[in-house]
């Protein structure tokens, strides 16, 4: 039996919804009771800069220009690509808890972590190699 | 731009009445008789719900309770990207996966005792194939269950169920495909053990 067949098998079969089924006696009550005690939590604010910042097209072009710059062999420029990444990151992880349910935050951590991961292995190989360069020729690698 | 919290229509499609946009807006002032209105309108929805993820009356009134005072708590961070119903069920149905997966042996005793098994028999009037079916949906893993439990007894589209459940929409019809399969087999097995008893 294929997908489709059983699509249609459980269309007919699940047709028929079973019988209601109602919350017990004075479930509102209990409920309210309880409501009662629970303070409504205020709201976080979003900040606008905080949403721009999990916009998925900004924030990948912001990634890749820091991943583009941690790759260069300036110290400085590393560090501040590493700091701007990890701020990016953070951002994008805080937009994704302040929305309801907007999974575009998601996907672009997704994107950034791989991209960290490429870049992380890119600058793994190229001192891999330079270190095998040394060890046969004694001479610096690329 | 955000649309204004409660009245936009959601993802899925589902609008948020003008009337209950005007509870919620109570609500978040700290309203209680507005969310009683609330309560009224989705109590058997969500007590319905959980007890078809649960199948135990108390742990699914313990699950709606929480569901809807989690909801109350949190109503300010409400900003009407998707219906009340289905920020309320997103609630509800983890409070439910979580509950299904630590309470497993306990469901399974509470099972035999709350949700007597029918006797398969050869009657297909609608109600006892409903009651049936019904049936081993339960046996199914939570996240099947809820995919199933959604699209077919709640109404509920593909979209929504996967706000609802926090997974890419792939990962529901993934889920729906896999139940299916199992809620077959289960049938089959029901229907060869009914004929077993019925020699």
């Amino acid at each position: 039996m294929d997908d489709r067949d059983l699509e249609r098998w459980a269309e007919e079969v699940l047709r028929v919804k079973p019988e209601p089924i109602s919350a017990p006696t004075h479930f509102a009550d209990r409920v309210m009771a309880r409501v009662a005690a629970t303070p409504v939590e205020e709201a976080r604010p979003v900040p606008t800069w905080l949403l721009a910042a999990s916009d998925p097209v900004a924030a990948v072009g912001l990634t890749a220009a820091i991943v583009l710059a941690l790759l260069k062999s300036w110290w400085p420029e590393r560090l501040f690509g590493g700091a701007a990444l990890v701020n990016a990151w953070v951002w994008n992880g805080a937009a994704t808890l302040a929305r309801d349910l907007d999974p575009a935050p998601l996907l672009t951590l997704i994107v950034m972590s791989a991209l960290l991961i490429v870049a992380l292995l890119w600058r793994t190989w190229r001192a891999a190699e330079r270190a095998l360069i040394l060890a046969l020729t004694g001479r610096r690698g690329p | 731009m955000k649309p204004e919290p409660g009245t936009a229509p959601s993802k899925a499609g589902v609008e948020t009445s003008p009337e209950e946009a005007d509870w919620i807006a109570r609500c978040r002032a700290g309203d209680a008789r507005s969310y009683r209105a609330l309560v009224e309108r989705y109590k058997d929805r969500a007590y319905a719900l959980a007890y078809r993820m649960v199948r135990s009356r108390s742990d699914a009134e313990e699950i709606a309770q929480d569901a809807f005072v989690r909801a109350w708590r949190g109503i300010g961070e409400y900003r009407g990207e998707a219906s009340f119903m289905t920020w309320l069920y997103r609630i509800l149905v983890r409070l439910a996966l979580d509950r299904a997966a630590t309470l497993k042996a306990r469901r399974a005793r509470e099972v035999a005792v709350e949700d007597p098994e029918e006797e398969p028999s050869a009657t297909t009037s609608d109600a006892s194939l409903a009651r049936r079916m019904d049936r081993l949906l339960a046996t199914l893993p939570p996240a099947q269950r809820a995919a199933l439990t959604l699209f077919y007894y709640e109404d509920r589209p593909v979209a929504e169920i996967a706000q609802m459940l926090d997974m890419p929409e792939n990962t529901v019809k993934t889920h729906m495909s896999r139940g299916r399969a199992a809620l077959r087999e289960a049938y089959e097995r029901d229907q060869r053990m009914g004929a077993v008893r019925g020699r």
